[in-house]
């Protein structure tokens, strides 16, 4: 009898579709608009972004008192991505290395947003450096999370005309 | 997957055609259609080796019997649920059986094997002791019967896997 191993390979290919509900379907269209939109607990008054149905202290609903925020904010946190990583998403290896990063936007400090930073940015990534948003051409944008291209560095002399 | 079998995980991740991350259906309500590509390498356990391997290289149906209460489990299990007791008496099964029961799913998934009519059919071959869940094929849906005769039909192709058994036909057709 043979004892080596068998090994059976096997592709699971499933779709699925998917309701991102009142409240985060609220923030992917007002990403279309050009706009990062979060949402208040009734209760503590925290952002929540992306924003939620629930406060996850409070135990209420959340409200739908819209805030949009700044484009601006500041890293607090960010990770270099090298290692090649299969994402079952597009069904294929993903493109590294990249850097994804917790941003502080300005006039919410009490939540983080995370997405990507661009590659000069991500070369001189430090805690608390002031990155901005880039969206994509209006044309281009469909309402999702890719509707912002990454973050990329802002310099001090441009702080002034912007905010 | 077509083609040839891969021969390692990287290259069975290649072969996987990549597609957009999801398309957006609508914006308000917000409805998006998603895609989950997983390939994945499975290690069916030392008893189910040999099960696959004698049906991909050789096209017999094996079963295990128990010593102690002579049960002959299709497919084959390591260690007998009466007894507790380890097995390892081969013995060939089929091709040959009995439909124990059917049924006729109500819709349909990408997920379902690519077989029309698709009938699941739970047969009992003959030698055995349990049913084994399986596909039943060139087979009028309206005039499957509990207790009706079939055989198995084998892949032109076997790759090593429950597949290598392309479905069961009813003996009189």
């Amino acid at each position: 009898m043979d004892e080596r191993p068998l090994e059976i390979i096997h592709v699971m290919d499933l779709r699925y579709r998917w309701s991102a509900g009142p409240h985060l379907g609220e923030f992917l269209r007002g990403l279309k608009a050009g706009k990062i939109l979060a949402n208040r607990c009734p209760r503590c008054g925290r952002h929540q972004l992306p924003p939620t149905p629930a406060c996850g202290r409070c135990h209420v609903a959340m409200g739908t008192d819209w805030v949009e925020l700044s484009h601006r904010g500041r890293v607090i946190s960010f990770s270099h991505v090298v290692d090649p990583m299969y994402d079952a998403g597009i069904g294929g290896m993903r493109q590294v290395p990249y850097t994804v990063a917790s941003i502080v936007l300005d006039g919410a400090p009490d939540v983080a947003f995370f997405h990507k930073l661009e590659e000069t940015a991500a070369r001189k990534v430090r805690r608390g450096m002031r990155v901005e948003a880039v969206f994509r051409p209006p044309s281009e944008r469909e309402g999702s999370m890719e509707d912002i291209i990454h973050f990329r560095a802002i310099q001090a002399d441009e702080e002034e005309e912007g905010s | 997957m077509k083609g040839p079998r891969p021969t390692s995980y990287r290259d069975l991740v290649q072969r996987v055609t990549p597609t957009a991350r999801f398309r957006i259906l609508s914006l308000d309500p917000y409805v998006a259609e998603g895609r989950l590509v997983m390939p994945y390498r499975y290690f069916p356990g030392p008893v189910a080796s040999h099960f696959f391997r004698v049906l991909r290289d050789e096209g017999r149906i094996l079963g295990i019997r128990c010593n102690q209460c002579r049960t002959v489990y299709v497919p084959p299990e390591g260690i007998c649920g009466r007894c507790f007791c380890r097995l390892h008496q081969w013995i060939e099964v089929g091709p040959e059986g009995t439909l124990l029961s059917y049924t006729r799913p109500r819709y349909l998934l990408d997920i379902h094997p690519r077989v029309r009519p698709l009938l699941f059919g739970i047969i009992h071959l003959d030698g055995a002791d349990t049913g084994l869940l399986h596909l039943l094929g060139d087979v009028d849906p309206d005039r499957v019967e509990i207790g009706m005769r079939v055989k198995a039909v084998l892949a032109q192709e076997r790759r090593g896997g429950i597949t290598d058994i392309q479905y069961f036909r009813p003996l009189a057709l």
